[in-house]
């Protein structure tokens, strides 16, 4: 790693937390940990196979000093009757959040006030100790205790969407870890969207969000970035789904920056099930990574991935997937897709559909597809009067539009293609 | 409204067709027959602006422009109308927001108002009754999963919203069961008028006892080896083909 790399700064300034002291035991003890982990890991290079396709020169032009606490003016514009959390840079600003009114059983609040703190600890303490965290998911999880946390008791359904926005705020360059930790307990229903926005200031987020859906619970998670070039977007998804529960969640992202969204999603008992939907839309030079796992861990869970990727002007675009079946694992199903439009000469896309299999009685099916727009599609529109743009923009939308057909809620895709994708 | 000059076309340097010459005026229905490979589906390409096909000699004029100057979607403005051999499926694309932009798009160039949405949707279920075709068509994917038949309906709806000046049929009966072509039938000839053409392309007699033409031309090897009135589909469909490619090779010698 060569000197003028400013990554090394960051790295510095992460482990600088670690010295600090702290007033818990369990926080200390988790950040030696950690820091033991960025000095043995460090920044990835593209050696490593999880960040071949990735360019973090980009990150490594600037110093990234912790952003300040932020006011906003205003939200953006939120889906239809749902509950709002504004989280500005990483720290939830109640006073453009209405969570008074939560319903019974849903609770919104930082990690350190919430009445089952020390359960949580111990579950996210006991899940990273299991899952080793590398080097940017390490250096997020420094600020654990600032996590955010949603959770939903036991039997106890949200029935209206809470949409969490988190904004990037600052006056100068500046970083932020916004961590949430999402919990549905047994019998639990929730539909969580989160969706990012940035101010014209550099900034890079580098944030874990830690889901657990328990028995027979049911959560659906949005996930959208819509940024322009001087975002920087780092999100890692560890995700423990339990017996006969249902994780359904849909990473739509699209810009000029670079975001990597990855998955890790756990199948861990029996009749567990897990769905990704996904959409990246590359624009400028935009690099649109999606590193995903599926561990099947259990017999009979089943899992359903289907991305697409449209890359247009330089962008790069990155499908790095894999499902992995364990040892006795048997009789499950897995489906792992992703086709993608390259809509210019300069654009690229990676992909890699990957199937580890450890147990013999299992049916899974990979593949990936790569080409360009129909010139008959094209020409059979322009030959009806429809001008070449938006005959263009016609045949982009299509392509998409099997991924947007997959969210079910109405009022939520509304929002969606009407307020935030454009 | 159309006059084709000496047209020579070329795909990949290969010459397709070779020196065509035509003249359609208005109100006429011209009929355009000939054996597999000679060239018929590269003249309605040719017209409607398909890339890949290169004019290497002649002049095509419609309506008094130049006609090869324009982008397919002009020549859609400009009037013309091409119903496709095989209709492009478009999954993801609706019919009815297609068939909106379409109208629209025709309707801004001739620096019409866009259309209404209660007007559109009365104007569709009409025309689509005209042609009997299934109503719940208009919300699915365009042609994604239709049948030959609904295909084919559903090109000559566009036409009949659309309403070109010239309509190029390139062998709009080919795959069509009895009915669908009467339906097909109906639409065209309730379209037809004093300023309106047609040139139909076709292997088959079958259309044009549906649809009545006026002059009929044979095509082989890239030039219009005879042309007639109707009775010379008649002499066509009972002698073949051979015997006109025979009568040229005697010419040439």
């Amino acid at each position: 790693m060569s000197a003028n790399n400013l990554l090394e700064h960051y790295k510095a300034q992460r482990l600088a937390l670690a010295q600090k002291p702290t007033n818990a035991d369990w926080l200390t003890s988790f950040t030696e940990n950690l820091a033991q982990r960025v000095e043995a890991y460090g920044l990835p290079t593209r050696q490593n196979e999880a960040w071949k396709y990735t360019r973090l020169d980009a990150l490594a032009k600037h110093e990234w000093p912790a952003a300040r606490k932020q006011a906003i003016a205003a939200l953006p514009s939120s889906v239809a009757e749902s509950h709002k959390v504004a989280l500005v840079n990483g720290m939830l600003d109640e006073a453009h959040s209405t969570i008074a009114d939560l319903p019974t059983g849903v609770t919104i609040c930082p990690l350190t006030q919430h009445p089952q703190c020390e359960t949580i600890k111990e579950k996210v303490i006991t899940h990273y100790t299991h899952n080793q965290p590398k080097f940017f998911k390490a250096c997020s999880l420094f600020e654990i205790e600032h996590s955010l946390v949603i959770s939903v008791d036991a039997n106890t359904v949200c029935e209206r969407p809470l949409h969490l926005h988190n904004l990037l705020h600052a006056d100068e360059t500046a970083s932020s870890h916004p961590n949430v930790i999402i919990l549905l307990g047994e019998n639990a229903a929730a539909t969580v969207v989160e969706s990012f926005h940035a101010n014209e200031q550099q900034h890079f987020t580098n944030q874990v969000v830690t889901i657990a859906v328990e028995k027979n619970a049911d959560l659906t998670y949005i996930k959208c970035a819509n940024i322009a070039s001087q975002t920087h977007c780092v999100t890692s998804h560890e995700v423990m789904v339990a017996r006969d529960a249902r994780f359904n969640a849909h990473s739509l992202t699209q810009g000029a920056g670079l975001v990597r969204f990855e998955w890790n999603v756990a199948l861990n008992e029996p009749n567990a099930f897990a769905s990704i939907n996904g959409l990246f839309r590359g624009l400028g030079k935009g690099q649109l990574d999606n590193p995903i796992l599926i561990k099947h861990k259990a017999a009979n869970t089943q899992s359903v991935v289907n991305y697409r990727g449209i890359l247009d002007d330089s962008s790069i675009g990155v499908f790095n997937g894999k499902v992995k079946v364990y040892p006795d694992a048997q009789n499950i199903c897995a489906q792992m897709q992703n086709n993608n439009l390259l809509l210019s000469e300069r654009a690229e896309i990676d992909t890699k559909p990957v199937l580890e299999i450890y147990a013999d009685d299992v049916k899974c099916s990979h593949g990936t597809t790569v080409g360009e727009l129909d010139e008959d599609a094209l020409f059979f529109l322009m030959s009806r009067g429809i001008d070449y743009d938006t005959a263009r923009a016609m045949l982009v939308d299509a392509f998409a539009h099997s991924i947007y057909d997959t969210l079910f809620d109405s009022t939520i895709r509304q929002w969606l293609e009407n307020d935030y994708a454009n | 409204m159309l006059t084709i000059k000496d047209l020579h076309v070329s795909v990949d340097n290969k010459a397709i067709l070779k020196g065509i010459n035509l003249t359609i005026k208005a109100g006429e229905v011209h009929a355009i027959m000939g054996p597999n490979g000679s060239g018929k589906s590269t003249l309605s390409k040719v017209l409607a602006g398909r890339d890949g096909y290169t004019i290497t000699r002649g002049t095509i004029e419609f309506m008094g422009q130049d006609l090869t100057e324009l982008e397919p979607c002009d020549r859609a403005h400009a009037g013309l109308f091409l119903a496709f051999q095989y209709p492009v499926e478009i999954p993801g694309v609706s019919n009815v927001q297609f068939l909106k932009a379409a109208v629209n798009a025709v309707r801004k160039a001739k620096g019409e108002e866009e259309i209404s949405s209660v007007d559109f949707l009365k104007l569709v279920r009409e025309k689509m009754a005209l042609v009997d075709m299934d109503q719940d068509l208009i919300y699915r994917s365009l042609n994604d999963g239709f049948s030959g038949g609904e295909k084919k309906r559903n090109e000559t709806l566009q036409m009949l919203m659309l309403e070109p000046t010239l309509a190029i049929l390139d062998e709009t009966d080919s795959g069509l069961d009895i009915d669908a072509l009467q339906s097909v039938a109906k639409g065209v000839n309730s379209l037809r008028s004093q300023d309106r053409s047609f040139l139909m392309i076709t292997h088959y007699q079958r259309l044009l006892n549906h649809i009545e033409p006026d002059f009929i031309h044979v095509l082989a090897r890239g030039e219009i080896i005879k042309s007639g009135d109707k009775s010379l589909a008649q002499e066509l469909e009972a002698k073949g083909y051979g015997w006109l490619l025979q009568e040229q090779a005697d010419e040439c010698e």
